[in-house]
């Protein structure tokens, strides 16, 4: 990909959400809230038919895009909002495209504009991050980035 | 109590914004987190992610580890704030700073207060209250900032 600012970061794609892992989450979390687990919970609160994604996990999938991109140790901030449920069985899509490329106390970081859309293209959660590229990455990319 | 009062809707007086505006400076009790590695290996997994090199986290840990972190349930915050109920709650923004990536078998320590509280109606939820609270993660051996996140939540009034 090229490093440049308008540049699209590589997506990360969850073909199908798992059901079982929200309610491992929900034990983890200790989160009762039931529209995790029962989708008859779900059902009468009028919000579909199938269990709702947490709201961490939908964070951490666009997190898995940016260290897909940057590095396992890369990110530096996310400012994320949730604009829509994520379902079980969904296929989730987490994007980015870069806004700026900066450096600063002496590394290189890049910032986005970030996104997680659900399984009919509805965007789930917007917002942005800065992340800062590893050795690994930038060898990857071919080069290291100037800021600009 | 008696079985009719008991079977009497609880009649609730409506959160006024100056009761919410009287949360902004509360401080929380602090607390320490420790992100063990079989937590983190089902954490990980939870998150569709390959499980991360160099006894590294996943960040995702920066919704779950500052919460836990202060010794918080979602329950404790519900009612400090006045929910009405556990459906009349939505998540709002987050705001994460990553300043030392988090590691698997470190403790961190909490600190953290309510930061904001502001007064919204909105078209189709009505009235809610914007509640932000800030907390700080501090690795407890060296006491270096680790990271800090910022969450709003939501808070649907019926009033």
């Amino acid at each position: 990909m090229e490093l440049a600012v308008g540049a699209a970061l590589p997506q990360w794609t969850l073909e199908s959400v798992s059901g079982e892992r929200m309610k491992l989450l929900a034990a983890i979390l200790r989160d009762p809230n039931p529209i995790h687990w029962d989708p008859a919970e779900v059902a009468r609160r009028g919000l579909g038919f199938r269990a709702i994604n947490q709201g961490p996990t939908n964070l951490g999938y666009v997190t898995n895009m940016l260290m897909s991109f940057a590095g396992p140790a890369s990110l530096r901030r996310l400012n994320a909002r949730f604009t829509s449920n994520v379902f079980d069985g969904d296929r989730v899509v987490a994007g980015g495209v870069i806004t700026a490329i900066r450096e600063q106390d002496g590394e290189q970081l890049i910032d986005c504009d970030v996104w997680l859309d659900g399984g009919d293209g509805t965007r789930a959660v917007a917002g942005t991050a800065t992340v800062a590229l590893d050795a690994a990455a930038q060898a990857r990319l071919g080069h290291r980035v100037s800021a600009r | 109590m008696d079985e009719a009062a008991a079977a009497a809707p609880a009649q609730r007086a409506p959160v006024t914004i100056e009761q919410m505006q009287e949360l902004v400076g509360h401080a929380f009790p602090g607390g320490t987190f420790t992100i063990e590695h079989w937590e983190n290996t089902l954490f990980t997994e939870v998150m569709q992610s390959d499980p991360l090199p160099d006894g590294l986290a996943h960040p995702a840990y920066l919704f779950h580890a500052p919460l836990a972190g202060l010794g918080l349930g979602y329950g404790d915050i519900f009612t400090l704030c006045h929910a009405e109920s556990a459906e009349a709650i939505r998540a709002g923004e987050y705001q994460w700073e990553v300043i030392r990536p988090l590691r698997v078998g470190e403790t961190y320590r909490m600190s953290g207060e309510i930061t904001g509280v502001e007064r919204k109606t909105g078209r189709r939820a009505g009235t809610m209250d914007l509640v932000s609270f800030r907390i700080d993660m501090h690795e407890a051996a060296s006491g270096l900032h680790a990271a800090s996140v910022v969450n709003t939540w939501i808070f649907l009034r019926s009033v």
